[in-house]
């Protein structure tokens, strides 16, 4: 649908480099990385603003590298929805209409407004608007004009916090209902589990990995997404002739790898906590002590040094309460060698 | 105690402007001025003041608009010194700035003779006012639609041409309805300068007499008395412009 291939683009700070990913028909596809890693810029570079180096676009395979804006067919929603101010609500709907060879259909108007839930604001201006009515507004401005694919700019940061769950949810919807081709840039992760169907992660210009959320997030292609992804127990370890060690600690890792030093990734919910020591099928178990205990309601994370390792565990309160889990406290910690991503 | 301070030393200015106005008002006789207004060359001055700045003021806007809008968008090499040249018919004396232009008109080179070829003939006519007009106003509305290009953010262009507008599309319904309030206020500076102009006028078309010219002969003539209700009602006249630019640009504040 959406082919990007080996797109490089640089402007001022911010520069893209060698991005290849490819949107299929009717999916939902975000980019997720840091604020100011040039995803606006990438986004401006698809919609045709900026002349990239190198690498081709092509949409429904007709490459579209050199076309204008208004002849690519893709639309977008800034980040501050940039609605017309001059114009009411129903204008600025209505504004893209009078260049599209679509006869304008008065159901097609009417459904699309209901769906976004915006038909009492059509005579209002968009300063009078909320952040959410704003939004709603600049996806009808988008969708009128039925492009192959929307581009979404972090649709959510300028929204309050209380509303982003609903609206996380809104955008979900429509984008079932219409079946649109989707792809969305974000700073946050819980955008890509609420919405999408895939994901590439993005770091100072570069797609680090691309794929499932499911394979992303269970398999972190490198350190940097590993702990984007909010693994936030991740080791540098070394090979040895008698296994793999890590800072002295020896590790299961249940495979064998070929690097001689490489990072190992763990869940923190993946580890278990107990006050002895756990006979079980899992081959990694160490003493060690509690460093810190921090309330993150519902769960606590709890930390545990290991010799010179420091390892976050998640554990409910309950388990806090039944064990004593406090400052110094002896305890064990295991965990299974197929739980660790080698990266 | 510094802001009262600060408020003293402002207000001369302010009074220094008022008051040479004010004297100017009070020391008009009420006979002279009906006299004045009754003096068909009086006003056949003051309606060529205001006909020859529209015509100056419109050739403005239609080259200075594009112009406007280049600045405010396009980053180029050389800008500042484009921005600087635009700005220089503030900063020369008008008086040069006749000179110069008598020097380009004239007959004795290409420029010149391109002029009369077509029909143009500057000196003594309507035409060379314009030309003087232009020269010293052309930098108040420049920068003044430069400005409100600058203020439309260039995020609106860019989605109107997202939804399928061409560029001149996107200019016409976004870039210049949303900086209308700039170039109206650029419309009425510029006119007013052209109005109020005397030197470069002087210079180059000193018949018809444009109501500048004719304040400035009638005191030659006649002395204070008898230019002073000419000057009251030509201040008049751009007072109303003034009024009204000031309307409109308070109008802007509100919008944005």
């Amino acid at each position: 649908m959406l082919e990007i291939d080996g797109l490089s683009v640089t402007l001022g700070d911010f520069s893209v480099r060698d991005i290849t990913i490819s949107v299929r028909e009717g999916e939902f596809f975000v980019i997720v990385g840091p604020t100011g890693v040039g995803k606006t810029v990438f986004l401006e570079t698809i919609l045709g603003f900026y002349r990239p180096s190198n690498g081709r676009i092509y949409l429904k395979g007709i490459d579209i590298t050199d076309y204008p804006p208004e002849r690519r067919n893709i639309a977008m929603v800034y980040q501050d929805y940039a609605l017309f101010p001059h114009l009411t609500v129903r204008e600025n709907i209505l504004y893209g209409l009078r260049y599209k060879s679509l006869q304008f259909s008065e159901d097609h108007f009417d459904g699309l407004v209901k769906m976004l839930g915006i038909w009492k604001l059509l005579d209002r201006y968009p300063e009078t608007l909320s952040g959410g009515e704003k939004q709603r507004v600049a996806i009808a401005r988008a969708l009128i004009v039925q492009p192959e694919v929307l581009l979404l700019d972090e649709p959510l940061s300028s929204l309050d916090p209380s509303f982003r769950d609903a609206m996380r949810r809104e955008i979900r919807r429509i984008q079932k209902v219409t079946g649109k081709t989707v792809l969305m840039v974000t700073h946050d992760f819980l955008d890509v589990f609420a919405l999408a169907d895939r994901v590439a992660v993005m770091n100072a210009g570069v797609v680090e990995q691309v794929g499932d959320v499911g394979d992303v997030f269970r398999r972190p292609a490198s350190r940097f997404v590993a702990e984007f992804v909010g693994m936030k127990n991740i080791f540098l370890a070394e090979k040895r002739r008698d296994g793999v060690y890590v800072n002295g600690c020896r590790f299961d890792i249940g495979r064998d790898v070929q690097r001689d030093r490489f990072f190992i990734a763990l869940r923190p919910e993946d580890i278990i906590v107990s006050e002895e020591r756990v006979v079980s099928s899992a081959r990694n178990t160490f003493e060690g002590e509690v460093i810190d205990v921090i309330h993150l309601n519902p769960y606590f994370e709890v930390k545990v040094g290991v010799d010179k390792l420091v390892f976050n565990v998640v554990v409910t309160a309950g388990s806090v309460m039944e064990m004593g889990i406090k400052k110094g406290k002896k305890v064990w910690i295991t965990f299974k060698a197929s739980s660790l991503h080698i990266i | 105690m510094y802001i009262a301070f600060f408020v003293l030393m402002g207000s001369f200015l302010v009074l220094y402007i008022i008051l040479p106005l004010v004297m100017m008002f009070m020391r008009t006789s009420l006979s002279l001025l009906i006299q004045a207004v009754s003096d068909p060359q009086v006003l056949s001055s003051i309606a060529l003041s205001l006909y020859a700045s529209a015509i100056s003021t419109g050739i403005i806007v239609v080259l200075g608009i594009p112009l406007a809008y280049l600045l405010a968008r396009l980053d180029f090499r050389g800008k500042r010194l484009v921005e600087s040249i635009i700005d220089l018919p503030i900063v020369i004396p008008h008086s040069v700035a006749g000179i110069a232009i008598l020097s380009m008109i004239s007959e004795r080179n290409p420029i010149g003779r391109g002029i009369h070829l077509a029909g143009l003939d500057p000196v003594g006519h309507l035409s060379g006012i314009v030309m003087a007009m232009m020269f010293v106003s052309l930098p108040f509305f420049v920068d003044s639609a430069r400005d409100g290009f600058k203020s439309v953010p260039v995020r609106l262009e860019k989605v109107s041409r997202t939804l399928g507008a061409p560029f001149l599309s996107t200019f016409f319904r976004v870039s210049l309805p949303l900086s209308k309030r700039s170039i109206l206020s650029g419309i009425i500076m510029s006119w007013a300068r052209g109005i109020s102009e005397f030197g470069a006028v002087l210079i180059i078309t000193y018949h018809p007499m444009v109501a500048p010219v004719l304040i400035y002969e009638r005191f030659e003539a006649y002395g204070l008395e008898y230019s002073t209700p000419i000057s009251t009602l030509l201040i008049m006249v751009i007072f109303v412009f003034f009024v009204l630019l000031r309307f409109v640009s308070s109008h802007r504040g509100e919008s944005n």
